[in-house]
């Protein structure tokens, strides 16, 4: 009994090294573990998948290499989606941070190189980059994209119909079908200011931790669909791809180290509870 | 005494300013038009009112709010109108012309501050080297990066030489990945606190380590492969599921509720200079 | 919404004056009662340890702008804190990342050392604004843990992913722990490494309960009477929604958008 007892004072190095080893296992060994896809990882994605032609999905990718462990894979799928059913969409990032139009390249450019090497920048996607300005911003993008926007990121102008023509039938939010937010804690002003006003469907990725926020927003029906951490990424992963061997994306990969995390937390928390339990019989 | 008084008028006058601007109708209530689009032309706008057509001059002082299908309003120039809009105009109140300017002169008011946080780190770390206290040394280095910080920053923006060099080194290469790194750091803290904290000390302590457990697990594949075999709704996945979308969203609203209207309480004592006994020793 | 429109309207001009009509009656002698928070109680408890071990304590006002809501209500705690280690001939140091924070923070903290006539244990080298970022702070407060030997940590505000990144080295250091914050999402954490935490709106009743000044209570009161407004109008539209579908009378004349 006296060394169950010990089990309540762990040092806290041995749960940190277990963390360690747990995290990083998966990068050494390749492991793929299938996922339950959760109602709101499944509404996302059935929503993309009745776009009607002729609309665009607005992505706004705000995060940067902070949050990158959570946002990388939850627009990584998105736009392989999009791609892969050819639903134009255009990329901004609206008040978090102005690196995040520079990762949604890195994203994108990785996506069509492996996968889409016929998809071409400014027929498929247009990438507006970053702009300030909050929900103010938010409402002269719904108004006229054109207010807010003159240039894309690469400096070409919105009506350049020669290398941009997919800006050529875009001008206000009747053009979009769905707005798509991705950052750490997206902004919850696209839901009175654009949801609220224009009735347009809103969506986040978000990081887990914040996740608990919004789920109210999915009851109330002012969020279409939402993914959550990395395990929203791998979900939708699983419903881009029924076959567990064809997951690549980086949401598939991030879920196993977090599975592993989860239980190495799990445990230490029964074992301290054991070494508790037989602290507390011996004292009687 | 006279100084208090002084303070409280003024925080009352920039308080009024922004109570004002959100609960004044934008447009002079009686000299307000509602009604459809009929024609619009730089120099008027024509409008069916009540059936019988009223036109209205457009002047710098006009403004227009159309009514979206949701039924909110949103504030848009003339040129913008298209027939059949419904829509109500009227001279402006201008209250909120002034939003941005006022809020621009609080930014720039914020941002002055930023001088009195360095001077508050230059104090301790003078004193700190002035006194030799242990680890002055540190604080010698605090000025060096201070300096080092400065210079790398002249070079965001830049388009190439040694300036945007040194940009990308500090803020790229050492403050991103080490943001990265104490961000990583969470994973440890969370794994030892958990361990040291749940214990099963009374019925509340169980019910919460049950919920963590079943939100843990229900997260990861582990928790659908534990329990696939089982019903439906004595899956973890679902369990899981459910209490993050009926208990955790029922909770969360109820604490927002109770925080909005507890803001405004705050709000209040603070506008009013109410707050006596924190702030001040004597009431105002 | 951009404007108020007329429901929102009222509903701020009566909850205004709930609360300002509750202050006044509370001014003038009738007082409420108000429920014992334990996190609050255990304030001058921690303060009194420290002052015994002859350690200073730390102050963290959050992260959260000194506009922002719970960093005012925090200001309020720092001031009671501040006062009570006076009154002990203690020593508080206030971290922050905030640069407004720190006039106001040394405003609160000189004001409370000199009312109690201990001017010279003030230093304004103890309201220290540490670094610009919330992470970066978390490991300059750490260091000061470790440095000046602090024996009680009190962490008020509103707080982001930083907060385990402050009280998990705290913890370490053996020194009790108060916590308090608006941000839901890191309760758990505070819950999980701090001997006592306030949750939610507890937080902006901290300085009413901690001063027991007629004004908090009386705010605290009117309140609670919104409060009752805002469940009566939830309870009749979910009754009149489930009977009468999403667009019946009840639900136009609280202005609810489609």
């Amino acid at each position: 009994m006296e060394w169950l007892a010990r089990l309540q004072s762990i040092d806290r190095r041995w749960i940190y090294a277990a963390i360690w080893v747990a995290c990083a296992l998966p990068f050494v060994v390749n492991i793929k573990l299938p996922v339950y896809v959760s109602p709101e990882t499944r509404r996302l994605y059935e929503f993309i998948e009745k776009c009607p032609p002729g609309k665009v999905i607005l992505v706004d990718s705000a995060w940067d290499a902070g949050s990158q462990g959570e946002n990388w894979g939850q627009v990584e799928v998105v736009f392989e989606h999009l791609l892969r059913n050819r639903i134009p969409f255009i990329i901004t990032s609206v008040e978090i941070t102005p690196l995040g139009p520079q990762f949604a390249d890195q994203v994108i450019e990785r996506l069509v190189r492996e996968k889409f090497p016929d998809r071409k920048y400014g027929v498929d996607w247009v990438n507006l980059g970053y702009t300030k300005g909050g929900w103010q911003a938010m409402q002269q993008i719904a108004k006229d994209i054109r207010q807010q926007y003159k240039k894309d990121s690469r400096g070409y102008s919105l009506d350049d119909a020669e290398h941009l023509p997919l800006m050529q039938r875009v001008r206000n939010i009747e053009d979009i079908y769905l707005i798509y937010s991705v950052t750490y804690s997206p902004l919850e002003d696209w839901i009175p200011f654009i949801h609220g006003v224009y009735g347009t469907p809103i969506a986040f990725g978000c990081a887990g931790i914040q996740s608990t926020t919004y789920y109210r927003y999915l009851l109330s029906g002012q969020l279409v669909g939402m993914l959550v951490g990395v395990r929203g990424a791998a979900e939708y992963d699983a419903l881009l791809h029924p076959n567990l061997r064809d997951r690549n994306s980086m949401g598939t990969k991030l879920i196993v180290p977090q599975a592993f995390g989860h239980l190495v937390i799990i445990v230490a928390v029964i074992l301290g509870n054991i070494g508790y339990f037989a602290a507390r019989r011996r004292r009687g | 005494m006279t100084k208090r008084r002084f303070i409280a008028l003024v925080t009352f006058l920039a308080g009024l300013y922004y109570f004002l601007e959100f609960v004044v109708p934008p447009t002079i209530p009686w000299r307000t038009v509602r009604g459809e689009v009929v024609s619009v032309s730089p120099q008027s706008i024509t409008l069916l009112v009540n059936g019988q057509q009223q036109q209205i001059p457009v002047e710098p002082t006009l403004k227009v709010y159309r009514e979206r299908p949701t039924g909110a309003p949103e504030s848009v120039e003339p040129a913008q109108l298209r027939p059949g809009d419904r829509v109500s105009a009227g001279p402006t109140t201008y209250l909120s012309d002034w939003l941005t300017p006022v809020n621009n002169f609080f930014i720039v008011l914020g941002s002055m501050a930023w001088g009195m946080g360095l001077i508050s780190l230059a104090m301790v770390h003078s004193g700190n080297i002035r006194r030799r206290r242990p680890e002055w040394y540190g604080s010698v280095v605090f000025f060096l990066a201070v300096g080092g910080g400065i210079v790398a920053g002249l070079g965001y923006g830049a388009e190439g030489g040694w300036l945007k060099e040194a940009n990308d080194v500090v803020f790229n290469y050492l403050l991103r990945p080490m943001s990265s790194t104490v961000f990583s750091l969470l994973a440890f803290h969370m794994a030892t606190a958990s361990y040291r904290a749940f214990r099963v000390k009374s019925g509340e302590a169980a019910l919460m380590m049950t919920s963590a457990f079943v939100v843990m697990l229900g997260q990861i594949p582990i928790g659908l492969w534990l329990t696939h075999g089982l019903p439906s709704f004595l899956q973890l996945p679902v369990m899981a599921q459910w209490v993050l979308y009926i208990a955790n969203s029922a909770a969360v609203r109820g604490m927002w509720f109770g925080m909005m209207v507890g803001a405004i309480a705050v709000g209040l004592r603070f506008w009013l200079s109410l707050e006596r006994g924190a702030f001040f020793d004597r009431e105002l | 919404m951009e404007h108020a429109n007329l429901q929102i309207f009222i509903a701020i001009v009566l909850f205004s004056f709930l609360i300002l009509w509750k202050i006044l009656t509370a001014r003038r002698g009738k007082g409420g009662f108000i429920r014992r928070i334990p996190g609050l109680n255990e304030i001058d408890e921690a303060i009194g340890r420290a002052t015994e071990m002859g350690r200073p304590m730390i102050f963290h006002p959050g992260v959260g702008e000194v506009q922002n809501v719970g960093t005012l209500a925090a200001l309020g705690v720092l001031g009671h804190v501040a006062r009570k280690a006076a009154q002990m001939g203690s020593r508080v140091i206030v971290t922050t990342a905030i640069p407004v924070v720190v006039p106001v923070a040394e405003d609160i903290v000189k004001q409370a050392y000199t009312q109690a006539g201990r001017s010279e244990l003030f230093n304004s080298e103890d309201i220290r604004f540490l670094a610009a970022s919330g992470d970066q702070l978390a490991l300059a407060t750490a260091n000061v843990m470790e440095q000046e030997k602090t024996a009680a940590h009190f962490f008020f505000g509103m707080y982001d992913y930083t907060s385990l990144l402050l009280t998990e080295p705290g913890q370490r250091t053996g020194a009790i722990q108060i916590a308090g914050t608006d941000q839901y999402f890191q309760v758990p954490f505070f819950i999980a490494s701090c001997d006592y935490t306030v949750i939610g709106e507890e937080l902006y009743a901290a300085s009413a309960y901690l001063t027991r000044e007629p004004t908090m209570l009386g705010s605290l009161i009117g309140q609670d009477y919104a409060k009752i407004i805002v469940l009566a109008v939830i309870v009749l539209g979910a009754l009149s929604t489930t009977l009468l579908g999403s667009q019946n009378f009840f639900v136009q004349l609280i202005g609810v958008y489609r």
